[in-house]
């Protein structure tokens, strides 16, 4: 949920679900590069592991990336794994075998616009706060949707493109818009 | 909170054939770039089974006509029993599914989605009264011209699916 100041870039996160075989290790490496290539600081806030378990392994992947664009701006991505059932098994690709996830996974992305990331307006000074809102709500309204929100809105969505096409998703729009 | 009202409910398609569903997502992606949409997918399921996949999306692409008014369309999607078919078309050897879909479209006129005009008793009186009476002709547009793109995508669907029927 976003604080005062904060733009969730979308009204819910973004969510992929997908069963079958995939490249785990590919799909981790694809968005850690993807931060990386963006100039993000990219941090593993959880990697759970839940080893041998019934049906298979259960993994929750938590990593988000941050980058500060102007004095004023900041971007934050997060990306959620959710493994269940999971297990290694071998695949014929091309006439190679390789080891392969099986199992169900889920992808959540989320994404935020934080405005004063310096902290130069207090929370606990009303004061502050008003010219905050107003900068944010009338001065600034703006630019914060068009030349933050929308840009980081669909720089995401082509994340989301970029796995669907790694999980060889069907309903892929990757090359529209 | 915003105001929801919806327009236009529960429409729906059947259909049961061949198509190519990456080409259907972006005919839909498309169609509503196009119109000014930006586009939320809420889900995108898909499950590889031994007999077929079975995919579930819903997109609910979003217009933002003023600072007040918002149109949205949510359109449901499930396929079910999807097998890869390789089909020959106008000598080009393509790809295709084979399988069910449904598809559900709602259409709804959102109101002050910026949460401005309900912060207090008094602010959301007032709302009420303009929105009855003196914006009446503007909510009356809005959801005329949401329910008219609502029917556009659902006949676009339909032209694109039909099209494999007849050719192949």
């Amino acid at each position: 949920m976003a604080k005062f100041g904060e733009y969730d870039l979308f009204p819910a996160p973004l969510k992929l679900r997908y069963k079958g075989y995939f490249d785990w290790g590919g799909l981790y490496r694809l968005i850690w590069q993807w931060f990386l290539k963006r100039q993000f600081r990219v941090h593993e806030k959880r990697y759970k592991d839940k080893i041998d378990t019934a049906l298979g392994n259960e993994l929750e992947v938590d990593v988000w990336g941050e980058k500060e664009i102007t004095e004023y701006y900041k971007y934050r991505a997060d990306v959620h794994y959710h493994l269940w059932e999971s297990r290694e098994v071998p695949v014929m690709e091309n006439g190679k075998q390789v080891m392969r996830m099986q199992g169900r996974i889920e992808v959540r992305i989320e994404g935020l616009v934080i405005t004063d990331w310096q902290g130069r307006y207090k929370e606990d000074n009303t004061v502050h706060k008003l010219m905050k809102m107003f900068l944010n709500k009338v001065v600034l309204k703006n630019e914060i949707e068009i030349k933050h929100i929308d840009p980081f809105d669909k720089d995401l969505h082509r994340l989301e493109a970029e796995i669907k096409k790694f999980l060889k998703i069907e309903a892929d729009a990757s090359g529209v818009g | 909170m915003a105001e929801k009202k919806i327009v236009y409910q529960d429409k729906f398609i059947a259909f049961e054939g061949l198509f190519n569903l990456k080409d259907l997502f972006r005919t839909i992606v498309k169609w509503f770039n196009e119109r000014g949409y930006d586009m939320f997918e809420n889900k995108n399921y898909e499950e590889v089974y031994e007999d077929g996949k079975k995919i579930i999306f819903e997109l609910i692409p979003y217009k933002k006509v003023s600072d007040y008014y918002k149109l949205e369309i949510r359109i449901f999607v499930v396929f079910e029993n999807l097998k890869e078919v390789d089909v020959e078309l106008h000598g080009v050897k393509q790809r295709l599914l084979k399988g069910s879909a449904n598809f559900t479209f709602d259409a709804i006129l959102v109101t002050d989605y910026e949460g401005r005009w309900e912060t207090r008793p008094a602010y959301y009186f007032y709302r009420a009264l303009i929105d009855k009476f003196i914006y009446k002709s503007y909510t009356d547009r809005y959801e005329a011209e949401l329910v008219k793109d609502a029917k556009e995508v659902q006949e676009e669907i339909k032209a694109y699916l039909n099209m494999f029927r007849y050719v192949v």
